[in-house]
């Protein structure tokens, strides 16, 4: 069967040797008539329908959407009008020319930058800057804002190498990173995996209630351009504070997926940074219908059921950091360990002893327990059908103050806990 | 504190969410491609404009083939040989069908679109080189039955059980029913 990406068919419009009747046949019934057209249907937007297709249908809904925005300017010409008009054509011809001559040169040069120009930039930016430090909060469902610690924390330098630590609810610690050498991965127990270059790199990570999205801001930036519609939005400093801004909306185009539903940025007018990034897992679908996807507003359409022993719908808080912000190794040179040295075990970063329960704000203090450690996912995870738990409504990432790191930080070893740490078999 | 979507991001999610729905049913509805491009903007436009009109809680898909039939019907009264039936008997079936599809699993509409692949690959040899032919080559009749060595009308009903074997096939796989 041939896909239905290639080789279509041109449209060949009307074909009234193949449509179905235009209403129930002699001796046939109406239930018949629909079942031929609803096959009829299907079949004509599985095989002569692609996706090309179906995005110029939506820009063009969301483009008429926009004209539907903008003043128009109604003049009036009447007969004098045109006379003169056709007098003064020839002459005003040749200055019009020479007017858009210049346009075409200086408008290019002066026109605002495009959200796509604008996302490039930033990418470029990113790789010329030096170490950076990005803070992640999440929002789960049932919260209307972010939690106030991190659960996580993203030290970058250059745009190729990148350290992430995340904390999952039930207080293991995983590192995800990038060095000369690749992509690597700390798990909890110090097991070290290392992703060859060409393999797919693990960016999920199911943490038992809730599947966690890990990547640098870089990551997501290369994917924007493909996989989103990019808009730009009014301009302006992050809710946190800091400079002026030029903001970005970025929604996703394919219609499902384990990515989020929309992307905000903010990007600092002066070094094209990004200064923060939402990710959001917005379902806009309405209570009780659709596909529900997880952690939607509402969630109450057909995602995944809740399991054993989970949560009822408020869902699951981001976790405590233990220290929060100061918890993680202070940036600046280290030792071998990297900025402020080795990330063992650290104070605040255990879960409290009595375990397990869940706070009077719904936060998780214990441990798993015999809940399955955090695994990272070699492929894609699939809400809707259930395999996967959902992930957090909205991760916040937010640049904040950081000082050199020491090239060792970024290698997998500086985050083995001390009596860990074995090679992985790289999955 | 989140940046709040306005509702043309939250509108634009909803279309991306539909959009496959919406064209599959106007594709069952309109023979032309430009038709079906055209009632699917004015579809979504007249969502747009009725979304108070909304009752949020009912299904969204629903509501939209509620409005994409009305513009069907309006579209075919303007020109006569630019639909297929509208029956309402026939539009209360096709909306009972799309309705059960959306519960099948799947992620998303072309994934459960995607079974009928499934149901394609169960299909008599005869019944499913015809549905290729028309449907994935883009054959007329006239072609297919000659390629074949076929009468044209004897392709024709082959076409028409395939259509109908397919439709049965989807109640049975992956729960379509």
């Amino acid at each position: 069967m041939n896909s239905p990406d290639a080789t279509r068919p041109a449209d060949p419009g009307p074909r009234p040797d193949v449509d179905p009747p235009l209403a129930p046949e002699p001796g046939g019934t109406h239930d018949q008539a629909a079942a031929e057209q609803y096959a009829h249907g299907l079949l004509s937007f599985l095989l002569r329908d692609d996706r090309a297709a179906q995005e110029r249908r939506v820009r063009r809904v969301m483009d008429a959407l926009r004209a539907a925005d903008q003043p128009t300017v109604v003049g009036r010409i009447g007969p004098a009008t045109v006379r003169a008009g056709r007098a003064m054509w020839v002459r005003f011809a040749s200055a019009a020319a020479a007017v858009a001559l210049i346009a075409a040169i200086v408008i290019p040069l002066s026109a605002p930058p495009s959200a796509t120009a604008m996302v490039r930039s930033a990418i470029d930016a990113s790789k010329r800057a030096g170490d950076r430090r990005y803070e992640i909060r999440a929002m789960m469902g049932g919260q209307s804002r972010p939690g106030d610690e991190p659960i996580g924390v993203v030290d970058v330098r250059s745009g190729d190498r990148y350290v992430i630590r995340s904390r999952t609810p039930f207080g293991d610690t995983v590192w995800l990173g990038r060095d000369a050498q690749g992509v690597w991965a700390v798990r909890p127990d110090g097991s070290v995996d290392r992703f060859p270059p060409r393999h797919v790199r693990p960016r999920w990570l199911d943490a038992g209630e809730s599947t966690m999205f890990l990547d640098s801001v870089e990551g997501v930036l290369d994917e924007l351009a493909g996989d989103y519609a990019l808009n730009k939005a009014d301009a302006g400093a992050s809710p946190a504070g800091g400079p002026e801004c030029d903001r970005i909306t970025a929604v996703r185009t394919a219609a499902r997926g384990p990515q989020p539903n929309r992307i905000e940025l903010w990007i600092e007018r002066d070094t094209r940074l990004v200064r923060r990034m939402e990710l959001h897992w917005t379902d806009p679908m309405p209570m009780g219908q659709g596909p529900g996807g997880p952690g939607g507003l509402g969630g109450k359409g057909p995602g995944r059921p809740p399991r054993a022993g989970e949560r009822g719908p408020e869902g699951m808080p981001p976790p405590p950091m233990g220290e929060g912000p100061k918890g993680f190794p202070p940036p600046g040179p280290g030792g071998p360990g990297g900025p402020g040295g080795p990330a063992g075990p650290g104070k605040g970063k255990m879960p409290p002893p009595d375990g397990g329960e869940r706070r009077g704000d719904g936060q998780r203090d214990g441990p798993r327990g015999d809940r399955p450690p955090p695994r990272f996912l070699d492929r894609p995870p699939e809400f809707g059908g259930g395999r996967q738990p959902p992930p957090p409504r909205l991760l916040v990432f937010e640049r904040v103050p950081a000082e050199a790191m020491a090239e060792t930080w970024f290698s997998p070893e500086a985050h083995v806990p001390s009596g860990a740490g074995r090679e992985g078999a790289g999955d | 504190m989140p940046h709040e979507p306005s509702a043309k991001q939250v509108f634009e999610i909803l279309v991306r969410e539909h959009a496959d729905m919406l064209t599959a049913f106007l594709r069952s509805l309109l023979l032309r491609t430009s038709s079906v491009d055209d009632v699917f903007q004015e579809t979504m436009l007249v969502a747009w404009r009725r979304l108070d009109d909304y009752d949020r809680s009912r299904p969204f898909g629903p509501w939209l083939r509620g409005i994409a039939a009305n513009l069907v019907l309006e579209h075919r009264r303007k020109n006569a040989r630019a639909a297929l039936a509208c029956d309402p008997g026939v539009l209360e079936g096709l909306d009972r069908r799309f309705e059960s599809l959306a519960r099948a699993p799947g992620d998303s509409f072309r994934d459960r679109v995607e079974r009928l692949r499934i149901c394609m690959g169960r299909l008599p040899e005869r019944l499913r080189e015809v549905v290729e032919l028309v449907y994935s080559r883009g054959l007329l009749l006239r072609e297919v039955a000659e390629s074949l060595g076929a009468e044209e009308e004897a392709v024709k009903k082959r076409v028409q059980r395939a259509r109908l074997a397919l439709e049965q096939c989807l109640q049975t796989v992956g729960g379509d029913s």
